[in-house]
């Protein structure tokens, strides 16, 4: 069941590699750098680590590592809704929003692809997201979410 | 009285003055101070006195008129030539007197011109003899500093040998200088090459061991950590009450230009 699982979970990660054009995995990435620590409760310490992105449409990569867990992290992508020469990215953020869609289907609040409204959202920062949390469901736990004034997807990795 | 008394000695002072009674009136009572005296002072009688000048034949025409005119006419003939005569000696006695008072100028002048021609002399003598202790003087300065001169010039000789050999040396040590900086630079750039990828794989150890949640490093030898530590790229942290690990500032400096190089 757990090999399964894990291939299936290959899988996905391969799907969202191929939609957002970025490599994402939980395995150590040296080009990730440890920056400061976090407190998650009392008995837990997070640990961030950052990297920047080449790009086009995705800047950063944010990697949150718990502690004596070795294998649970979360992995975050984060895109700026307007570029540095003040070109709107919103469509850009809506179709691969709208791709994962496509490949999780509705979330656990029952809302499908993203309209132009939740666009106009996006752009104010209060857009709600998406969230497909349910891991018998879906072998890798994944949010989308308005992150300030970024468009952020996050991977849970178990 | 008076008047005639004043009258007569008038007359006289005339006649005295005059160029024949004058000198005939003095050679009468020089010739006849005798029978003159005689009247005037003697204490016998006129008459005694008179009879007496008589009797010595003292009062006659020879005496009385002939011998003091006689010497009046001559003194009065021979008065100018006796003053001529007598001018003329003065004349010559003062033209001595001022030949010799010229004389003797001539001589004194004569013998300051010599005394200060010896004086000349003798202070150009000595000036001369000052001016060749001057010279003699100098003389020797020079002789004494044309010998310093040679001694150092010697010297320097000697120290110009030394330099020639000083700089032979000198070419000799900073061509090894050369190679010994060469080689200190090749060494520090080994060195500096081998603490990058000592700091860079270090780092890259770390960061493996954070990722994979062990954020005290258990397991990893102390000595790597207190090493990155002393070369501050790494440092402790406290969080939860637990010792932890984190990259430095300078760490993530480093560990960033590693990557970027290779």
């Amino acid at each position: 069941m757990k090999n399964s699982q894990n291939s299936s979970s290959i899988e996905f990660i391969k799907k969202i590699q191929d939609i957002t054009g970025l490599r994402i995995s939980s395995n150590f990435d040296r080009n990730l750098i440890p920056v400061q620590y976090e407190k998650y409760d009392e008995n837990t310490i997070v640990l961030k680590f950052e990297k920047n992105l080449a790009g086009p449409f995705f800047y950063k990569a944010e990697v949150r590592r718990y502690y004596k867990d070795t294998t649970y992290c979360i992995y975050s992508i984060k895109a700026k809704l307007i570029d540095e020469d003040g070109v709107d990215l919103t469509k850009t953020a809506i179709e691969i929003g709208n791709k994962i869609v496509r490949l999780y289907g509705e979330d656990h609040l029952g809302n499908e692809f993203i309209s132009d409204v939740e666009g106009a959202e996006m752009t104010l920062g209060v857009w709600k997201g998406r969230t497909w949390l349910n891991v018998d469901k879906h072998p890798v736990k994944l949010l989308m979410e308005m992150d300030r004034s970024d468009f952020k997807i996050t991977l849970f990795f178990d | 009285m008076t008047e005639f008394f004043k009258e007569f000695f008038q007359t006289v002072n005339e006649r005295l003055r005059n160029k024949i009674f004058g000198p005939f009136l003095i050679s009468f009572l020089a010739w006849n101070w005798e029978p003159i005296l005689m009247i005037i002072a003697s204490n016998k009688t006129i008459e005694l006195t008179i009879s007496t000048i008589k009797d010595e034949g003292l009062f006659d025409i020879e005496n009385v008129l002939l011998i003091p005119l006689a010497i009046s006419l001559v003194y009065s003939v021979l008065a100018g030539y006796i003053t001529n005569g007598i001018d003329w000696l003065n004349m010559r006695s003062l033209k001595w007197k001022i030949g010799h008072k010229y004389i003797n100028k001539d001589f004194e002048i004569t013998q300051k011109l010599t005394v200060g021609k010896k004086e000349y002399e003798y202070q150009e003598m000595i000036s001369g003899n000052a001016t060749l202790a001057d010279l003699n003087s100098k003389i020797q300065t020079l002789t004494e500093n044309q010998k310093k001169l040679v001694n150092e010039n010697m010297e320097l000789r000697g120290q110009s040998a030394k330099n020639i050999e000083l700089s032979r040396e000198l070419s000799e040590l900073k061509i090894s200088s050369k190679d010994l900086e060469g080689n200190y630079e090749m060494e520090t750039i080994k060195y500096d090459n081998l603490k990058e990828d000592f700091i860079f794989s270090g780092l890259e150890l770390i960061n493996y061991q954070l990722q994979n949640g062990n954020f005290q490093l258990i397991g990893v030898p102390e000595r790597l950590i207190q090493s990155l530590i002393n070369l501050k790229v790494i440092h402790t942290e406290k969080v939860n009450e637990m010792t932890v690990i984190n990259f430095t500032e300078k760490g993530i400096v480093n560990y960033l230009r590693s990557k970027n190089e290779e």
